[in-house]
């Protein structure tokens, strides 16, 4: 029974996580496989327009690779990508089914809806995970391709750290999902809010220092984690908790609505 | 509660059953029963509280008041609901199937929910209803959506078939097909629990009418019954009738139009012509048999009792 929930749930949010997992390689080997190219197009620029007033990151990724991925994978472009993706994979379940019109027929189905909620929640999960896998094992082949050192502990701890804060973006879709009806509803305030979010958040991405009112949505920031990782003191442990702790109210709202909602 | 293995008298069993949405009560105080192994139609005008009842039973709605019981289990706690459901299989009126899955993949993955599937009867009514195996049900037609549909409600080996609206948007052929499969699981010891605004098709294999208006039930009886003792009693009259001259049992509602009145007798209806020619001066009272659609019909006018 539950090997056909997930299998259910699976089959559901397949073409989603096939479409996750292309943009996760497109985006890793574009980084990595194109770092030439891109270098030698700065390398023209600092000649050929000495006058441009370049960002503060610039000099260093050009010469820096691990901080060149840091910087366009972990802490920019990647992370928005992931976090989109998160919610994405995060959509569906009985809200969805209800505007579909299969409601009546999965919950005529001998099984709580505790478990529903509860095997696709896990398919997600391993979902995302699978994707991290995937852009670790991207990033470390492109690397390898070009002939680029790369330590792998970078990416090991970038992408761990990428997935718990992908999780915090998950759990909210999940609940989105069980509070929102309509079948785009859910997906539209989800990204809605994740575009929200980084708008707000892009200053401190872009390293002012997290205070106050901001700390409670310095997911971004603590999804990024720093540009040099030496060891495991580099990483914000609060913080990730904090954001587990979130994701752990989210899916407890989304169970307690779930369970109280009509279909 | 521990779940009974022996005969029960009743399938489904409602006592003052309530629902609201927001202030408006779409079920008001249904209580009913539904004896096991019957074909129970289930009667009411669009907006009726059908649709509100059976998911109710179903546990996909929690009722606002009352008590409700399916096979014994309450339908209210989500354990027996649970167990309710492995021996009830429920057919929703709109048959959406989940567009991602093939019909080969729909069949596998209800059947493992259900140790009681009939393969035998899976494997019948694919070859009858021939519908392809590999093909994504969000490419099925309505028909082969509704035949699919109905293959994952009959192998389920189910004590309690609830059926919303079944024949809704099937041709005829179809349709009749269908009734066929219901009687047939009826032969083979089932309770069948259906709802329909179809006059005809309920009178075709019911054996019990539940007729449900504005959230309230207005009629529970037999088709035997409708037959044996429904009647409409017709007299003229010179005079005016006088109100409450026709406060006998079994007059169920009385309508003057001019100077004819008219009686719906759901029984007793020689006592009932007797009393309405002795009101005449010994004239002639008509007792005319009367149609499912016909009852169905003066039960929905809602007009008062005169």
């Amino acid at each position: 029974m539950y090997r056909t929930l997930c299998a259910k749930a699976w089959l559901e949010t397949r073409t989603r996580f096939l479409t996750a997992l292309v943009a996760t390689l497109a985006v890793c080997a574009f980084w990595t496989l194109g770092h030439p190219w891109i270098e030698s197009q700065w390398q023209r620029d600092l000649i050929e327009h000495p006058e441009w007033d370049n960002p503060p990151w610039f000099l260093r990724a050009m010469k820096d690779y691990p901080f060149y991925l840091w910087h366009f994978v972990y802490a920019e472009m990647f992370q928005k990508i992931w976090v989109i993706l998160a919610v994405l994979l995060g959509i569906g379940g009985l809200s969805r089914e209800a505007a579909h019109g299969t409601a009546g027929f999965t919950l005529s189905l001998p099984v709580s809806r505790l478990t529903i909620f509860g095997t696709r929640a896990v398919v997600a999960v391993a979902e995302l995970l699978a994707l991290a896998l995937v852009a670790l094992a991207a990033i470390v082949a492109g690397s390898r391709v070009m002939a680029l050192p790369y330590p792998i502990h970078h990416g090991i701890t970038h992408l761990a750290v990428m997935f718990a804060g992908g999780l915090v973006f998950l759990a909210a879709s999940l609940c989105i999902t069980e509070f929102l009806e309509g079948e785009h509803t859910p997906a539209l305030a989800g990204l809605g809010g994740v575009g929200l979010l980084y708008f707000v958040m892009q200053p401190y991405v872009d390293g002012a220092p997290v205070t106050g009112l901001a700390i409670p949505f310095a997911v971004p920031k603590l999804m990024a984690g720093p540009a040099d990782i030496t060891g495991a003191g580099d990483i914000v442990w609060s913080g990730l908790f904090a954001s587990l702790g979130a994701a752990a109210v989210f899916v407890a709202l989304a169970v307690r609505r779930s369970r109280q909602r009509d279909y | 509660m521990e779940h009974s293995t022996l005969k029960r008298a009743h399938a489904i069993e409602t006592e003052g059953l309530t629902k609201f949405y927001g202030t408006f009560e779409a079920v008001r105080g249904l209580t009913m029963r539904v004896p096991a192994g019957t074909i129970t139609g289930f009667l009411g005008q669009n907006g009726a509280g059908k649709s509100s009842t059976i998911r109710m039973l179903l546990g996909m709605m929690k009722p606002t008041a009352g008590t409700g019981r399916v096979l014994d289990f309450d339908i209210a706690e989500e354990r027996p609901s649970i167990e309710m459901r492995k021996r009830v299989a429920y057919v929703g009126e709109d048959k959406r199937l989940y567009d991602y899955m093939t019909v080969r993949q729909m069949i596998a993955f209800t059947k493992s929910f259900y140790p009681t599937w009939n393969d035998d009867v899976g494997k019948k009514l694919l070859d009858e209803f021939r519908l392809p195996l590999d093909r994504p049900t969000k490419k099925l037609s309505k028909g082969m959506r509704t035949q699919t549909a109905l293959l994952l409600a009959f192998s389920r080996g189910a004590e309690l078939l609830i059926l919303d609206e079944p024949t809704e948007g099937l041709d005829p052929v179809m349709a009749e097909k269908l009734l066929e499969l219901v009687v047939g699981a009826a032969a083979d010891g089932a309770t069948i629990f259906f709802s329909s605004h179809n006059v005809a098709e309920v009178e075709q294999i019911a054996d019990r009418i539940l007729l449900i208006d504005r959230g309230q039930l207005v009629l529970d009886t037999t088709l035997d019954l409708i037959s044996q003792d429904f009647r409409r009693l017709r007299g003229v009259y010179d005079m005016p009738f006088p109100p409450g001259a026709l406060a006998v049992d079994g007059v169920e509602r009385v309508t003057v139009d001019g100077r004819v009145v008219s009686v719906l007798a759901s029984h007793n209806s020689s006592a009932i012509a007797e009393r309405m020619r002795a009101h005449q001066g010994g004239g002639t009272v008509e007792i005319i048999p009367l149609t499912l659609k016909e009852i169905v019909l003066e039960s929905l006018r809602g007009e008062p009792h005169v």
